[in-house]
This record gives structure tokens, C-alpha cells and sequence, in this order.
């Protein structure tokens, strides 16, 4: 089921009116009244926090840097890094395997492990998922566009007002990728092209100041080569893998210019 | 979950939208123009399951809810899992260990139980509403809710065969109609007095003790799996209020 996610975000994204681009000569008229927030032209900063959500047999918590540009009100292009692992020491190379392998890992891991259902396939019943299943990203950097067409004005409870903005993303990069062994050492597991496609939405507290709730989602083939045992010769498992990131971010936003409010008769 | 905290967690949403009546003396959105309050909502509504560890559902759902006022209601829904059974991921792991799993029946995994109709009831709290412009051009009202609640569902399995892998799913195993919880939330967006569009994740999910098998050395031994069983649903439900 996962890899229907692309084409339905693509269709989602073109039933999106093309009104979003469309800038009359004319002055145009915001159907919501004092929009106070306005990002065209201006940089944001973002420092994220999140986890995984939905995989089987693997955890990650990450952090994201993210630098983005607002070209308009509806569209940014965003630079981000994404990392579960900071490297430090990849330990003791085990001599004869296939992909590197590594005995005595000393990299600083955010929660890259696995979850319960993992524990229980492999103790409880004896059973073993793919290698290629339990690949995760460490690091990853790449680019993507964003597209928020929505604008919108809540009250919680009727106490209070708050502005957000809603978004789609995609984007592409590379990501290093590992997996760890029943026996403890980490798999390199190589670099990888990654799509990413996700969507959020940005909470304004101030004109210079966001939080963002982002869920996206990060899908590369993942190959693991799995070295001869005995007799037998070596083999390899692939997987189309999805990993679901949901992040939580601090967002500071300098430049652009100040809203002009515009009325509207809605 | 005790009654204690079940009463607790409904205690608190009354008295928060009890405090919400006396604050909304002048709304915060303006021209708030679709009230929930007084209102009965008929609903159908079509899910597919995420975040799915071995069984994956499709399901259709029929509902009637009832507002108290714009904040709490209540909603009555039955269903039935036009597609329910395993996912490719499990047959796949059965297929690559026919021999460890040989003599074995029930495999000792938790989450393996799929539903096939459903009947429950429960409490919508809408603490949050709002007003969204799409591309400055249609301005859409929607309220942000959650919901949570229980009812009973008819959940199944499936055992192992003689002859593996093939055997796996023929052999399908009623569990029986067990008590079954969910809770939930999403976003029902207005697109006309009488109609709306809800986009909802919700989680279903019962108290499973499972007496499974699994080998110690190759005697196959008896193993209890104590968990919660949960199937998670994407809801698009379409509602016509009156």
C-alpha cells in the first residue's frame, strides 16, 4: 500500500487550483480579512525534532536543519539536513564481508533501533525479516519545494486567534544508509538517491517567529548484500523502503516585507 | 484503561466546553457560519488502514451523531471491512522459515487479528474551529476535532497449514466479537450548510490474550501474547447534517 503514497500526492497536488499562480493586473483580494502574516521574500530558519512513525521493525528520532526562501506567499524552496547519526568512530572493520561492516560503533546514534515487533519476530517466533527491511537513514541532505496554498485563521475554544499556513513538499537528495546485525555491528549499507514527498503546517506567534508540525516521507531502494555462508554463495535483498518522519520545528523568519492589509467583503 | 479515567477524561472535555460557553460571548472567527450545535449529522464513510504491521482493511462505515452544542456530541457508527486479511510483509516471512515453523499453528506474534464489521458509539469534542483560504480565492470554515469511544467488533485470523508456505491463509480462524476501543481526530471542512468533509485518523483497538505456539529447541510449546491489537484507519466520510 505504501507506494501508492507517490501517485496520490501527485494527484493531489495537480487537482490544487492553478489559481495559486495566477497574478491578476489587478489588485488581488485575500478572501480572509486581516492576514497579518506574510512570508514573500523572507528567509526561514528551522530546527526540527521528530521520529518515525508506521515502520515496522525500525525507530529513528532525528533532527532537521532547514533553510528556507519564500519566492512568493504560496512557494519556498527549502535546503535541509537530516540526521540520525553524527559520525564519529565507525569502529573495527570486519575483514571479508560484502558492504563494510563494523564491530565497536562509537557514532553518536539518535535512536536508530528497532521496535518491539522486531524483537518479537526473532525471539518469540524464531522467524527473520529482510535485511533490507530493517535499513534506516542516517544522514540526509537535500532540497525541496514548497507549496502552501492554504492560509487559515483558528480559535481554540474561542479564546484566542491564531494564523497558520498549510503546505505540500517535495523534494530529492542523498542519504547514508545502515543497518545493525543480530550480533551488534552496523552495515553500511551505501548512499542512496531519496524522493521526499510530505505536507504540514506552520503556526505563526509572532511575524518573525513559527512552529511547524511536518510529516514527510522519505523512500529510496535499499540493497543489502548478504555474504556467503558455508558453501553457498552470497545473496542480495532489495526493498523499495518508506520511512515516515514527524517532526516538530522552531522556525525564526527575517526579511520580506511587512503584510498590507487588504479588505474583503468575506 | 480504568472507568476512573475514562470518567476523568469525560469530566474534563464537559468542563472545557462548559468554560468555552461562557467565554464565547463575541466569536474570535467572525461570521462563523457553520454552528454544529442542536444539529444531527448523518455520515458515510469509506477508510483504508496505515501504519499497518501485518494486516492491512478497507472499510465502509454508515454513522449518525448528534451535537449538544458547537463543542461535544455524540456519534453511533457500523461498518464492515469490504478488504481485510494479511500483508504481503508477513507472507513473506512465513514463506522464508517453512522449516522452523513446521508443527506450528498459531504463530506468536502480536497485531495478527483483522476486523470484519464493527458497531460503536462514542464522544466528539470540537475544540477548534477555523477559517482556511485556498490560494486567496475560496475561503473554506472547518472545525478541528477528536473523537473516542468503544463498540464491538468481529476480529479474525489466520493459522498455519500443513504445507507451507502454501497453506498460510487458507486456514481462517473467528475469533469471535470482542469489545473494542477507539480514539481519534481530524478536520471537518464545510463546504455547505448542510454538508461537510471529514479527514480523520482514527485507531481501533482491543485487548488481545492470544494463546499461541512457538518451539523451544523442536518441541513446539504453548506461548500466551499479551497485547493491545490495533488497526489504524484513514477516514474520508462524507456528512449531510440536519
Amino acid at each position: 500500500m505504501k507506494t501508492t503514497r507517490i501517485p496520490v500526492a501527485i494527484l493531489c497536488a495537480l487537482w490544487l487550483p492553478a489559481a495559486a499562480y495566477a497574478q491578476s493586473v489587478n489588485e488581488r483580494v485575500h478572501v480572509l480579512q486581516k492576514r497579518d502574516y506574510s512570508v514573500k521574500g523572507k528567509f526561514e530558519i528551522g530546527l526540527f525534532g521528530g521520529l518515525t512513525v508506521g515502520d515496522v521493525f525500525t525507530q529513528q528520532f532525528a533532527h532537521t536543519l532547514t533553510f528556507d526562501y519564500h519566492v512568493n506567499e504560496a512557494l519556498a524552496i527549502e535546503a535541509l539536513w537530516m540526521s540520525s547519526k553524527l559520525p564519529f568512530a565507525n569502529g573495527t572493520r570486519i575483514a571479508g564481508s560484502g558492504q563494510a561492516e563494523y564491530k565497536d560503533d562509537k557514532n553518536f546514534r539518535w535512536g536508530e533501533t528497532y521496535t518491539g515487533a522486531y524483537d518479537q519476530v526473532k525471539s518469540d517466533a524464531q522467524l527473520s525479516p529482510s535485511n533490507a527491511d530493517l535499513v534506516m537513514l542516517s544522514n540526509y541532505i537535500g532540497v525541496a519545494v514548497q507549496f502552501s496554498p492554504i492560509y487559515g485563521k483558528w480559535s481554540l475554544f474561542n479564546w484566542g486567534l491564531g494564523h497558520a499556513d498549510i503546505y505540500l513538499t517535495a523534494g530529492g537528495g542523498v542519504a547514508t544508509t545502515d543497518y545493525r546485525k543480530a550480533n551488534g555491528n552496523w552495515v553500511d549499507t551505501g548512499t542512496y538517491f531519496v524522493g521526499s514527498f510530505g505536507g504540514g503546517f506552520r503556526i505563526f506567534l509572532a511575524r518573525w517567529l513559527a512552529l511547524r508540525l511536518d510529516l514527510r516521507d522519505y523512500t529510496f531502494a535499499a540493497r543489502v548484500e548478504v555474504p556467503a555462508q558455508g558453501g553457498g554463495g552470497g545473496t542480495v535483498e532489495t526493498k523499495i523502503r518508506n520511512s515516515l518522519y514527524l517532526m516538530f520545528g522552531v522556525c525564526l523568519l527575517f526579511g520580506g516585507e511587512a503584510p498590507v492589509e487588504i479588505w474583503s467583503p468575506y | 484503561m480504568g472507568v476512573r479515567k475514562i470518567l476523568l477524561i469525560v469530566g474534563s472535555c464537559l468542563a472545557l466546553s462548559a468554560a468555552a460557553q461562557a467565554v464565547a460571548a463575541e466569536p474570535i472567527v467572525r461570521n462563523q457560519l457553520f454552528g454544529l450545535g442542536g444539529r444531527f449529522e448523518a455520515s458515510l464513510t469509506p477508510a483504508f488502514s496505515v501504519f499497518d504491521k501485518y494486516t492491512r482493511h478497507m472499510t465502509i462505515s454508515a454513522g449518525l451523531g448528534y451535537f449538544f452544542n458547537d463543542y461535544i456530541g455524540l456519534e453511533f457508527e457500523g461498518g464492515y471491512a469490504v478488504l481485510h486479511g494479511d500483508r504481503s510483509l508477513l507472507k513473506e516471512i512465513v514463506s522464508t522459515a517453512v522449516d522452523t515453523l513446521q508443527g506450528i499453528k498459531k504463530l506468536p506474534l502480536s497485531d495478527l487479528k483483522y476486523m470484519t464489521w464493527f458497531v460503536q458509539g462514542g464522544l466528539v469534542l470540537c475544540p477548534l474551529y477555523g477559517k482556511l483560504e485556498l490560494s486567496s480565492e475560496l475561503a473554506v470554515s472547518f472545525h478541528l476535532y477528536f473523537v473516542g469511544g468503544a463498540g464491538v467488533a468481529d476480529w479474525r485470523y489466520h493459522q498455519l497449514g500443513d504445507a507451507l508456505p502454501d497453506d498460510f491463509e487458507r486456514i481462517e480462524v473467528d475469533y469471535g466479537v470482542k469489545p473494542t476501543f477507539y480514539f481519534g481526530g481530524g478536520l471537518r471542512f464545510h463546504i455547505a450548510r448542510a454538508w461537510s468533509l471529514r479527514l480523520e485518523i482514527r485507531d481501533e483497538f482491543f485487548y488481545d490474550k492470544y494463546e499461541a505456539e512457538h518451539k523451544v529447541a523442536t518441541t513446539v510449546e504453548p506461548k500466551t501474547i499479551t497485547d493491545f491489537n490495533h488497526v489504524t484507519l484513514v477516514r474520508l466520510s462524507m456528512g449531510w447534517s440536519f
